[in-house]
């Protein structure tokens, strides 16, 4: 599926670049990426560009880059800013930063996403999650009251471990669930699945997260921001671990700590307190590495420059938003496309 | 067999499942920030033009139909099939009530048809958007009237009973959109 790994001879299939947005549209988007620069001059914080083309590239093993080569180099186009603004923070430490340039991905355009899209991330030293993730809601609203008609948005929080305990009535940590049957049991009679392995017992248990849990995040009535925290560890990426009280019973259980944000039950935000020891990123990584060797998906090199900065990082935390998105849904457009001067289709 | 993967799909394509030939409505690949993409997929049964939703595991593989989609010539019914013509090869073609289904009323001699081809065989037919048909028996029409704005029932020379406005008169020839069943204009002969 990696645009690369498909020589552009043989294939028949190009980008197709269509023409969209007419200039009164880019006129407000222009004025938000302003309310955006300003919301974060205000704070202090800085606006850091990063190599595009960088040597190495995301590890983990769903995120698939563009290779881009030129004479006898061969790169990836980045598909986000974090490793060049960690580095960066590695070296000037103690500054806030912030990133709103394009990133690219080797994904097939829909209705919210691009193959390059804009990726707002920032940075905030001495935040914890809860923090940053009040600072993206704070951010939603200061630019939604720009807009013609400011919504008054509803907020709601859950852990992970709440929502499918909600929706499924089953807990995500628990041992030996089998994602399969839960998808295929459940009352609303969710559509047929073809090619996922039996025993792909992630993706079965995406499915229902997207099929069953996803859709509860929007309301007909109002606009809602949704932040769902305490991510099992499996899903920890580049986050810190810590213990959250089960919610039943009186032992811990080991969470990431992150938080993703939806924007009306669109996926908008992934953020998370820094994990700053670069031996359990490096064990993370190297799992991922299998991973990405089990599922048959292109092997990409450790960053080591990345690696090498990790421990130097001091206390904080960091999101990632895509402001494509964030701009569709407040100006009410039904696709990202109709927002953008080029989209693919 | 051709096959074509999950990332070349389009709409319009017709895509086998389970031995019957689907044509895809819609579809949308789905990407997690962090998880599997896969791709979301509205499709509609040819034989019986349900529109069905399934999920394909992203680069999937699946088997193409080959359904052609051709202009023919209606010819005439034989009380049991409805022949249709190539009008450039004059090949001639026979559809079952199965594959005409409730769109035989619409199939006048000599018109257009799109037909939709499976293997070979006739599996589905669009009789043409508009057809000319002569009204078979109507109450009397009213002069006056001409804005069309109230309607009355009118007997067509297929059988078929539609609203019509009440200037319309019997024998006259009316066109008629075949996608709805509804009157159109009147045609001045």
């Amino acid at each position: 599926m990696n645009f690369h790994t498909v020589p552009a001879k043989e294939s028949e299939s190009t980008l197709q670049w269509n023409i969209g947005a007419a200039p009164e549209i880019l006129k407000k988007r222009n004025e938000f990426n302003g309310l955006v620069r300003s919301f974060f001059a205000r704070k202090n914080v800085l606006e850091v560009e990063i190599p595009l083309l960088g040597n190495y590239t995301a590890t983990d093993a769903f995120t698939a880059s563009i290779k881009s080569c030129f004479d006898d180099f061969c790169g990836y186009l980045q598909t986000s800013p974090e490793s060049y603004l960690k580095q960066y923070l590695a070296h000037y430490p103690g500054n806030d930063v912030f990133h709103l340039n394009k990133v690219f991905r080797a994904d097939f355009p829909a209705t919210y996403h691009q193959p390059e899209f804009t990726l707002l991330e920032w940075y905030r030293h001495n935040f914890s999650w809860q923090q940053l993730g009040d600072e993206v809601i704070e951010l939603i609203r200061f630019l939604s009251e720009y807009q013609e008609s400011a919504p008054s948005i509803k907020i709601q929080k859950y852990s992970y471990h709440q929502c499918f305990l909600e929706v499924v009535g089953i807990s995500p940590f628990e041992e030996n669930v089998e994602w399969k049957k839960i998808y295929e049991n459940n009352k609303t009679r969710l559509p047929p699945v073809q090619g996922v392995e039996e025993n792909d017992n992630k993706l079965w248990q995406q499915l229902v997260w997207s099929y069953l849990i996803e859709p509860t995040f929007k309301n007909s009535e109002y606009p809602t921001i949704t932040l769902v925290y305490d991510y099992p560890k499996e899903l920890s990426i580049m986050a810190k671990l810590s213990v959250a009280e089960k919610e039943q019973g009186n032992s811990q259980q080991v969470v990431a700590k992150r938080f993703e944000i939806y924007y009306n039950g669109v996926e908008l935000a992934n953020g998370w307190e820094e994990c700053n020891c670069s031996k359990m990123l490096r064990e993370r990584m190297l799992n991922d590495a299998k991973e990405r060797a089990q599922r048959g998906l292109d092997s990409v090199p450790l960053d080591e420059p990345l690696l090498n900065s990790i421990d130097k990082l001091k206390a904080m935390s960091g999101v990632a938003l895509g402001i494509d998105r964030l701009y569709t849904e407040l100006q009410g457009f039904d696709s990202i496309k109709k927002t953008l001067a080029f989209y693919t289709s | 067999m051709a096959t074509i993967k999950t990332n070349e799909f389009k709409n319009g394509l017709k895509i086998i499942q389970d031995g019957v030939p689907y044509n895809i409505v819609s579809y949308e690949h789905v990407q997690p920030g962090k998880g599997q993409a896969f791709v979301r997929v509205n499709y509609r049964n040819l034989f019986t033009n349900r529109v069905l939703e399934k999920t394909f595991k992203s680069s999937e593989t699946v088997e193409v139909a080959e359904v052609m989609e051709l202009e023919l010539q209606y010819l005439y019914n034989d009380g049991e099939f409805w022949h249709f013509m190539d009008s450039s090869s004059y090949e001639q073609y026979q559809a079952d009530k199965k594959a005409v289904g409730e769109n035989g009323v619409w199939l006048v001699e000599q018109d257009e048809a799109v037909v939709t081809l499976w293997n070979g065989n006739i599996i589905s037919v669009e009789p043409a958007n508009f057809v000319q048909l002569q009204v078979a028996n109507t109450e009397p029409g009213l002069k006056g009237d001409t804005t069309g704005s109230v309607t009355k029932p009118a007997t067509l020379s297929n059988g078929v009973i539609i609203q019509v406005p009440l200037f319309i008169n019997q024998d006259e020839i009316i066109k008629i959109d075949t996608r709805d069943g509804s009157y159109s204009s009147r045609v001045k002969s």
